[in-house]
Order: structure tokens, then C-alpha cells, then sequence
């Protein structure tokens, strides 16, 4: 997930919303944005 | 007239005494032959002459005084006198007459001179002191036993007064003492100084003579040293005065009685001990004796009379104020010199506080005794115990209860020949018993025994010599403690340690893997999404992916100790909604699903979720043990209103022994999809409730597993 880069992280999140994977694997990738301070990227989700 | 007095005379001239009269002047009348040659003159000469002028000498002897005193008294004398003149010893008896006087006399010389030399031949030989004093007190003669007994020589001592030599004790006794003046003999003792400076002791007889006026004219004493009677009597009262302070100081109550049972002497502890003073009862019968012993005391007084002696004789005894006490009595018979039997002596010791402390001492071995019947029938460890020769002579009943063999059955029998040794360990039984007859014990060693049944059982053994009071070697003991379940339980105990050390291992694994897991599950579907052409690819990793994750989730379980909310809930619907969950599968798989649950069977205390968990496995393996159908039967009842058992009843293939054994091991499966982990999980579920798992199985007829759990939970 580290060496993901900030666009494909931020493709697969909103993908895996997309597709309704498993709430862990989401949460998971939001930490991972977080953490590189990218969360100005995504809409706040619920 | 005359021929009369001619005849008188003539008979005067015969008489062997000498004879002679004389008139109121001293003047002799008639001198008759035998006076005329006693006294050497001739009658002629003698005849109207005065006898003071003839024998002048005579005035200052006794004659002349004792001549006196008769023609005063007017009284016959009779006496002994000596004429120095004449060196002769005459007996002389005068009678006076009215006008004069008539004098017989005999010389007695010789009979002087033979007893002189007796008194000297007794004097001079005589162990004992004998001296003869003047008639005031001087020392006039000693015989030489003055210079063995006292040291001095004769001449020292003559002419001193004996007083001088007596201790100044003595001395005062001896003065004050007015014997002489009353009678002619007396005894002193007293001490008297030796030459050397010491003392000693002397009886001296003293005798005084005197005159016929009662004049003393000397004394005669016989002196005998006594100091070795003296010391003897000495001794003698130094005994006597121990043997009466040993008898009034006595703790003992002593007291004497003559033949006839009367008191003559008790000591202070009699008073004390029976409350009788001394005064009251000198001279009674006994008065300590009760009634009730009256027969047996005569009995024993009359064995003593003949001279028995009794000691420790233990008897009651009564006080003054009637109270009974307990004593031992020793009794003696009392002999005078000549060895007679004159009277009983006896010793009380009260035993009433030795009574009791041996009363208290018997309810004190009863009570052990009732404790020691007790700690061997009642103890929960089975005991032998057997006798000298090795034979059973007594089993307890834990004893029946663990082994299964009645009483009857193992009594008599010899150690070796117990049904219950196995054939493998009767030797080192018996070289256990070799070292139990030298005395040594055998403590806790541990071995294997036969009950009944065959069933071997794992014991410790615990071997005992028994001694009997004087150390000898009387039997021994053997306690049996059945180790079977503990050991078992032991075991159980080790599995449970390494499942748990496994579990948390497990567990620490499964939170690590966690996230990766869930991270590659994600981007599996991201790219499912993206390879449409090669979807069956992606079902197969998902699917062993959801494989892994099923097993962490039951390993998490497993260690975790899983927040517990213990509730109050229905079994009955508990039970339905797992039914309902798990009948999709049943119906799949052909499995009826049915349940007996007894009318009262309804709360019970638990966590739900957990609880579930355990029965969704049990029912899935009885599903699962079903590949080609059958029946599934679910029991609920309840025991003893405290316990729940529930019993799943499958009609699957069963299991060997083999594999019940390896049952509840951690990944030990015998399914293809298994994790060797539901049943573990289950089990640690029940054990959590404080509850137990039985499996009973049979290869191609079913397995039953007995859950039993209690209704209420006190510790969790």
C-alpha cells in the first residue's frame, strides 16, 4: 500500500467504494490517504 | 548375891571379846582376860584407873568421841577403831549403863588388812576412775586409771576438789545438788577435762559413809567414760529428731495406731489432709475410715498385725466433714525391740488430682481412640492394615469404594496374595514390605493397582510399621491413595497449558495477519473488476483468502478472552435460533434436525453468542459426520435442578479411539475443509462456563456429545 502512489490510492478508493468492497479494506485505504495528508482529495465520506 | 555376879563374870572371862566396864569417871571397874591381852596390860593395872589417862592417844581417836556420844545419848554405838599404838583395828560396840559403861571390842586387824587389800587389787586394776574424797570434798585417794582415761597422774589430783576438773557447765548442776544430805548414793554425769585440755564424758557413782551421828567421813566414787555412749545416744537423738521432723513435716498425712486401731500419734499434714486436729482424736479408733471400707481395712489391719507391709494400696478415705478423697495408702506393721508387733503406722497420699488427671487421661485415649476408628473407616484414602504375619486384619470402607472388593473378601488374605497387586509390582511390594519390617516407612510411592473390574489404577502408596507400646514391631499400615483422575486431569492440565501458549501464539499471528489479509482481499476485487475474462482466477484466490480469514477469526476467539456478558436466557430459544441458522445446511446435507427438550428446562446462565458458537459446531460436525443423512437428536435436560446437560446424537460415521483421543488437540482435523479449531473453540466456550464436554463415539453408529453445564455461574 506504501509505495501505491497518490493518484492509483486515491482510483482505488473511490473504486472500492464503487464496487462496495469490505468496510476494513476502505478504512484501510482512508488511513493510508491520511497518513500522506491527502484527505483534501477525497469527499468526506459519511 | 555374889555367887551370881561371881557366875556373871566368870561367863565375862569366857566370851572370845575383849570386854571392860567403866564407871561414870572414865575409870575402869572390870577388864576381863581377853581385853587385858588385846590391850597388852594387865587387868590389875587397868582397875580403877581412868581410861583417858591410861590411853592417852585413844582421846583424839574416834573412841573417845563415839564413848561420848553414847553415855550422852545414853545409846549403844557400835563402830571401828584404830590404835596407831597397838596398830590394830578393833570393833567396838559400847553400851552405856547409869553409871558407866560397858565396852565389847574384837580386833579385827586381819579382816581389815584382807579387805583393804581386795578394795586395793580392785583399785588398782579398775578400768573405771576410782577415787575416794574427805568428808569436805578433797580428793584423798585416785586409782592409776586416772592416767589411762583422763591423762594425769594420781599425785596431781590428790588433795584437790573433783568440781575443779568438771566442765563449768556441769559444774553448777553439780553444786546446786543437795543429794548428799538425803542419800548415801547418787550418779552424776558429767563432763571432765583431760589433762590434754579436752573434754569427757564421765558417769561417776558416788557413795558417801558415814557415822552413826550421819556424818559423812568420806566418799567413794567409781567414774566411767561414757563419751562413746554419749556420742552413741547423741546420734541416736539426731536420728530421732530427722525421723520426727521427716514425719511433721510431710506432705503425706502419717499417722500411728496401736493394736487395738487407736490413734497415738498423726502429724500436721493428717490435720490438714482430713481436717482432724491431733487433740481430737489421740487415743480413738481411726476415724478417716468411711463405712463402706470398714470390712477391707479390718481385713488389711489384721494382715498387718501379722507383719505385712502394704505400699501404693489405693482406697477412699473420709475427712471430718465427710467428704470422700481418694488416697494411696502404705501401711506398716510398728515391732518393739523384741520384734513383736505393737501397732500399725500408715501413709496417705492424696491422689485425688492424680485421679483426675488419669480420669481426664482415659476420655482423652477414648476420644483418640473414637478418632483414630474414625480417621481409618471414614478416611477418603483406602487403608490396610495387616498383622505380624502379613495378613489382612482390617480395611476401611474407602477402601471397598475404590477397589470394589468387600470387606469380606479382603480380610485374612496375605499381603502378596491381595487381588488387587498386579503381577508386575508384587516385587517391589515385596521388597517395600522387606523394608517395612526393618522399621522403615515407605512415604507417597507411586504404583499401579487392580480394582475389581481389571481397571488399572495409578495409586501412591504410603507404608507404615506398627509399633505396640514397648517399641516392638506389631504389623503395618498401608494407605492407598487413587491418583487415577488427578492424573488425568494432570494431563489434561499440560494440554490446556501448551493450547494456551499455542492460542496466544495463534492469536498474535492472526492480528498480524489481519490487515495485509484484508488489504489483498481489496485489491483482489479492485482488479476482478478489471480482468473480466479471468474472473474464475480471482474466485479462487477470494475463496482461500475467506478460508485464512475464517481461521484467524476462530484462532482470535480461542485467545482472546472474549468480553463475557453473562446473562439470564432461554435455551429454548437460544436453541431454536441456532437450529434455524444451521437448517439451510442440514436440509443440503439430508439431516433431520430434531429436539427433546424437557418441560422444565428453561434459563439458563450464560453468554449467548459464545454459547452459540459452541452448538453451531457441534451441530455442524454432527452435519458434517452425516455425508449421507440422518438424524440429528439435541436433548435438554435438567439434573438435580443445578446442572444442564445437553446431548447431541448424531447417526454418523463415528470415531475410532484413536482419533477421540487426538480430539480438542489444536489443527487436528479429519475433515478436508477443517481447521482443527471448532471443536477446540467449543470446548474452551464450555470451560468458560464452568462446564464439561463427554464424547462418546462408534465407528458407523454415531457419536454422542454430552454437554453438562451448571444453571447458574458463581465465578465467572
Amino acid at each position: 500500500m506504501h509505495r501505491l502512489s497518490d493518484e492509483l490510492l486515491i482510483e482505488s478508493y473511490y473504486k472500492a467504494l464503487e464496487l462496495n468492497l469490505s468496510q476494513d479494506f476502505i478504512r484501510l485505504i482512508e488511513k493510508e490517504i491520511k497518513r500522506r495528508s491527502l484527505s483534501h482529495k477525497i469527499k468526506v465520506s459519511s | 548375891m555374889n555367887t551370881p555376879k561371881v557366875d556373871a563374870y566368870e561367863i565375862l572371862e569366857r566370851i572370845t571379846d575383849g570386854f571392860f566396864a567403866l564407871d561414870e569417871n572414865w575409870n575402869f571397874t572390870y577388864v576381863n582376860a581377853e581385853a587385858a591381852r588385846l590391850l597388852f596390860r594387865s587387868r590389875d593395872d587397868l582397875i580403877g584407873k581412868n581410861i583417858w589417862d591410861e590411853f592417852p592417844e585413844s582421846v583424839n581417836l574416834t573412841l573417845h568421841k563415839y564413848l561420848h556420844k553414847a553415855v550422852l545419848n545414853q545409846k549403844p554405838v557400835k563402830f571401828d577403831a584404830f590404835f596407831p599404838l597397838l596398830e590394830k583395828w578393833f570393833d567396838v560396840r559400847a553400851y552405856p549403863l547409869l553409871n558407866g559403861l560397858t565396852i565389847y571390842f574384837k580386833d579385827i586387824t586381819q579382816e581389815k588388812r584382807e579387805h583393804d587389800a581386795l578394795f586395793q587389787l580392785i583399785s588398782e586394776n579398775s578400768q573405771d576412775l576410782i577415787s575416794i574424797a574427805t568428808p569436805e570434798g578433797r580428793t584423798q585417794y585416785v586409782s592409776p586409771s586416772i592416767k589411762t582415761l583422763l591423762g594425769y597422774e594420781p599425785e596431781e589430783v590428790i588433795g584437790t576438789f573433783p568440781y575443779e576438773f568438771c566442765h563449768p557447765d556441769d559444774v553448777i548442776t553439780l553444786t546446786n545438788s543437795d543429794f548428799l544430805k538425803k542419800s548415801n548414793e547418787a550418779i552424776f554425769v558429767c563432763r571432765v577435762r583431760h589433762k590434754n585440755g579436752h573434754y569427757v564424758w564421765f558417769e561417776t557413782a558416788v557413795k558417801t559413809i558415814r557415822n552413826d551421828h550421819g556424818e559423812i567421813v568420806k566418799t567413794i566414787g567409781i567414774g566411767r567414760d561414757i563419751t562413746k555412749r554419749k556420742q552413741a545416744e547423741e546420734e541416736l537423738r539426731k536420728t530421732k529428731e530427722r525421723l520426727e521432723s521427716f514425719i511433721q513435716n510431710n506432705a503425706d498425712a502419717i499417722w500411728v495406731i496401736d493394736l487395738e486401731d487407736r490413734v497415738l500419734e498423726i502429724n500436721p499434714a493428717f490435720e490438714t489432709m482430713f481436717g482432724w486436729s491431733a487433740d481430737s482424736i489421740i487415743g480413738k479408733k481411726l476415724p478417716i475410715i468411711p463405712d463402706f471400707a470398714k470390712d477391707s481395712t479390718i481385713y488389711i489391719h489384721e494382715k498387718i498385725k501379722k507383719g505385712v507391709s502394704m505400699a501404693g494400696l489405693e482406697t477412699i478415705r473420709q475427712r471430718k466433714d465427710g467428704s470422700l478423697l481418694d488416697v494411696s495408702a502404705t501401711l506398716s506393721p510398728i515391732r518393739d525391740s523384741a520384734g513383736k508387733v505393737i501397732g500399725i503406722t500408715g501413709i496417705c497420699r492424696d491422689i485425688a488430682r492424680r485421679k483426675k488427671a488419669e480420669d481426664a487421661l482415659k476420655v482423652k485415649s477414648q476420644q483418640l481412640e473414637s478418632f483414630i476408628e474414625n480417621f481409618i473407616e471414614n478416611n477418603v484414602d483406602a487403608i490396610l492394615i495387616f498383622n505380624m504375619q502379613g495378613n489382612v486384619v482390617r480395611v476401611n470402607k474407602a477402601f471397598e469404594d475404590t477397589f470394589c472388593w468387600t470387606k469380606q473378601e479382603i480380610i485374612g488374605v496375605r499381603l502378596f496374595d491381595l487381588p488387587c497387586l498386579p503381577p508386575e509390582v508384587i516385587e517391589e511390594v515385596k521388597k517395600f514390605y522387606v523394608e517395612v519390617k526393618k522399621g522403615n516407612y515407605i512415604i507417597g510411592t507411586e504404583t499401579i493397582l487392580l480394582r475389581k473390574d481389571g481397571v488399572i489404577l495409578n495409586v501412591i502408596l504410603t507404608i507404615s510399621p506398627i509399633h505396640d507400646p514397648k517399641g516392638n514391631m506389631d504389623g503395618c499400615w498401608i494407605s492407598i491413595r487413587d491418583i487415577t483422575e488427578w492424573k488425568k486431569s494432570q494431563e489434561m492440565l499440560q494440554i490446556t497449558e501448551k493450547l494456551s501458549v499455542a492460542g496466544q501464539l495463534a492469536a498474535g499471528i492472526a492480528h498480524e495477519i489481519r490487515n495485509p489479509m484484508t488489504s489483498i482481499k481489496g485489491f483482489i476485487h479492485l482488479m476482478k473488476s478489471d480482468f473480466g475474462d479471468k474472473k474464475e482466477y480471482f474466485d479462487i484466490m477470494s475463496s482461500e483468502l475467506e478460508r485464512i480469514e475464517q481461521i484467524l477469526s476462530e484462532l482470535l476467539i480461542l485467545a482472546k478472552p472474549q468480553i463475557s456478558k453473562f446473562e439470564q436466557k432461554d435455551v429454548r430459544i437460544l436453541l431454536t435460533q441456532v437450529i434455524t441458522l444451521m437448517d439451510a445446511q442440514a436440509i443440503l446435507n439430508n439431516v433431520e434436525i430434531v429436539t427433546e427438550i424437557q418441560p422444565e428446562v428453561t434459563h439458563i446462565h450464560c453468554d449467548e453468542n459464545q454459547l452459540k458458537q459452541a452448538f453451531i459446531n457441534y451441530i455442524k460436525n454432527a452435519i458434517e459426520a452425516m455425508p449421507t443423512g440422518g438424524k440429528l437428536v439435541i436433548q435438554i435436560r435438567k439434573k438435580e435442578n443445578k446442572r444442564m446437560i445437553f446431548r447431541f446424537i448424531d447417526q454418523g460415521i463415528g470415531m475410532p479411539k484413536e482419533i477421540l483421543s487426538k480430539l480438542g488437540q489444536a489443527f487436528y482435523t479429519t475433515k478436508e475443509k477443517g481447521t482443527g479449531l471448532g471443536f477446540m473453540v467449543s470446548k474452551k466456550i464450555i470451560e468458560n462456563h464452568s462446564g464439561e464436554v463427554h464424547i462418546e463415539s462408534e465407528v458407523n453408529k454415531g457419536t454422542i456429545i454430552e454437554v453438562n453445564l451448571p444453571l447458574t455461574q458463581e465465578n465467572c
